[in-house]
């Protein structure tokens, strides 16, 4: 078992400067991307954190229960979810059962690479299309969230298509750099 | 039809991809083949993650992560051994005592082994420990991480089942501080046959108390996090928050040993592991679903019925499925995967959820030191640099010490289920 990674290989000869500036480029923005929304995460983890600290602090020394916290995190989980799950892609740490790895050579790590960022990118474009329908359902029919929020609910809805692009970003380019042969971002085990 | 779609499954989880791609993309593939749509993903998955308590989980890892970050294990392991040192064998009760309470801190079997392995190796071999025992305590005495509370896997349990999370807390304590004391045992055999293992010197009253005054932040915790939840002040979510913003004071105030860089760290640690768990969880939803459309646990249940299976027939059929499982998968992805498929089959047999819960556990901690998929084996692996066949070697007599464990745990159900029933829960 290990985390997604990229084979180490080696530059392929000169000659596609255009396509590798390209995929440089690619690679560049889908890295920035992901990063952006691994910070958001961490801040939505922090939020949730300060939220639930908060409403002890209410309940127990202002004595004034605060409503609705259940509610806000729930929604703030799936929103830290799809907001770091491209993150996570980037840095190598969705977990995935690796032995066959061990009886392929370099060449063969690098279709299995091609072939698991392939599924990513498969589940991110289906999740990105029904997450999109779901929220736009939500917002042509004015749903609210049935708790004391009463937040629309094409709101949190929203993150679903929005991380899943780009979750599918961050796929797509790993899917490009494997099949090109080049590492792409800061590869590592563990998680 | 069934066996065609476990097959795709398991085809697809060993091709390599992320485990969340291959349970999303069978799920997707039952929705298209029996419901002609795969609409319904976008709602699968929302309600799969839109739960509060599922924010436990981000929570009590960034206390871990603090904890471990600001060094409060190193103190833990000195009071342990300051305590127990000076007996001949002491250091594998000083191991265990440290690896039971840093549980309690951490709530992950990768992390105490990681933390307490770096410290204790080290000194074990110091003292003449046989490198391979030493390996195998600390890969078992890691596993315990899962099986006292709090422990990220039995939340997830809990998740799935609609179990109460304090009463799976509860039941696991015995059971835990069972194996605990088997680990310790059985260690402390192995170093008193050996003769090149020494003692230490007694330290002195005056060491041992000093040594409790700096590890007493530490100790705190574990009554701080589950005396909130069982006297009713907090709920799990709100025990870890307090937990976090507590280890998050110890750090700063106490410590002063970690900085602003550090706690981003914390924050990045925290936020990858919680994006990979939940994506898996997320997936494992719409598996749920996918196995409800095939009627897969329906089918157990006709089968159980044709076999005349009883009770203890279907738990033990269902552990050694786990077991072997265990061998290939990860523990997330077994839970996630095998839950949903028997829950409504233990339901009709009268199993409890708790008790079941507690042996799940058990079954886990094996998985995390059997090869050839062993993150426990791995870990000392890493930390050592020791060959693999070598710590699988030193944990072997420990997945024994486990069995027995878990055999006593199927024996006795109340050894699971007296604490929380004692405590008022309902089960």
């Amino acid at each position: 078992m290990s985390s997604m990674s990229t084979p180490d290989t080696a530059t392929p000869a000169s000659g596609r400067g255009a396509a590798r500036g390209a995929l440089r480029l690619l690679t560049g923005t889908a890295s920035v991307l992901s990063r952006i929304g691994g910070a958001l995460s961490i801040l939505l983890i922090v939020v949730v954190l300060a939220l639930t600290t908060a409403g002890v602090f209410a309940r127990y020394v202002v004595g004034q229960p605060l409503e609705g916290v259940d509610e806000a995190c729930g929604f703030m989980v799936v929103a830290m979810v799809m907001a770091g799950a491209a993150e996570a892609l980037r840095t190598g740490h969705h977990i995935r059962i690796d032995l066959i790895m061990g009886f392929v050579g370099p060449r063969g790590r690098r279709w299995l690479d091609a072939w698991a960022n392939l599924a990513v990118l498969v589940v991110a474009v289906l999740l990105a299309r029904t997450g999109w329908h779901t929220a736009m359902f939500s917002y042509d029919f004015d749903a609210f969230s049935p708790g004391q929020l009463e937040l629309p609910m094409w709101i949190p809805q929203a993150t679903l298509p929005i991380g899943a692009a780009l979750l599918g970003i961050v796929a797509f380019a790993k899917l490009l750099s494997a099949l090109a042969g080049e590492g792409t971002d800061e590869t590592r085990g563990g998680h | 039809m069934t066996f065609l779609i476990l097959g795709l499954l398991l085809l697809l989880l060993f091709s390599g991809m992320p485990i969340f791609a291959a349970l999303s993309l069978t799920s997707l593939g039952v929705l298209a083949l029996f419901e002609g749509s795969i609409d319904g993903m976008a709602d699968a998955v929302f309600s799969s993650l839109n739960n509060p308590l599922l924010a436990t989980i981000p929570m009590f890892a960034f206390m871990a992560h603090i904890m471990i970050k600001a060094k409060v294990v190193d103190d833990l392991y000195e009071m342990s051994n300051t305590l127990v040192g000076h007996i001949k064998g002491g250091l594998s009760f000083a191991t265990i005592l440290s690896c039971t309470i840093f549980s309690t801190i951490s709530g992950s079997s990768v992390a105490t082994a990681l933390t307490i392995g770096s410290i204790s190796i080290p000194q074990m071999k110091r003292f003449g420990y046989r490198q391979r025992d030493t390996y195998g305590l600390i890969a078992a005495g890691g596993t315990l991480g899962i099986l006292i509370p709090p422990s990220g896997p039995m939340i997830l349990y809990a998740i799935v089942t609609d179990a109460s999370i304090g009463a799976l807390f509860l039941a696991g304590i015995i059971p835990g501080l069972l194996m605990a004391v088997l680990f310790a045992g059985y260690s402390w055999l192995q170093a008193k046959r050996q003769d090149a293992v020494r003692s230490q010197p007694w330290p002195g009253l005056v060491a041992v108390a000093v040594a409790f005054r700096k590890s007493v932040w530490a100790v705190v915790m574990p009554p701080l996090i589950l005396g909130g939840i069982y006297l009713g002040v907090f709920t799990p979510g709100e025990a870890a928050a307090v937990g976090a913003v507590y280890a998050l004071a110890v750090a700063l105030l106490v410590y002063r040993n970690v900085s602003f860089a550090d706690l981003l760290d914390c924050g990045v640690q925290t936020m990858r592991t919680s994006a990979m768990l939940f994506m898996i969880i997320a997936a494992a939803g719409m598996f749920g679903h996918a196995i409800t459309i095939i009627r897969l646990p329906a089918q157990i249940m006709e089968t159980v019925t044709a076999l005349g299976l009883s009770q203890g027939g279907f738990i033990l059929a269902v552990m050694l499925a786990i077991f072997i499982l265990g061998m290939f998968l990860e523990t997330i992805a077994i839970i996630l995967i095998t839950t949903p498929i028997i829950l409504p089959v233990m339901t009709a047999l009268g199993i409890n959820p708790i008790w079941y819960g507690v042996m799940l556990m058990i079954n886990l901690e094996l998985a995390l030191i059997t090869p050839p998929v062993g993150m426990n084996l791995f870990v000392i692996k890493g930390i050592t640099t020791s060959s693999l066949a070598e710590v699988t070697r030193g944990a072997l007599p420990y997945v024994l010490l486990m069995m027995a464990g878990l055999f006593v745990t199927w024996l006795v159900p109340s050894l699971s289920l007296w604490l929380p029933q004692a405590a008022g829960f309902g089960i």
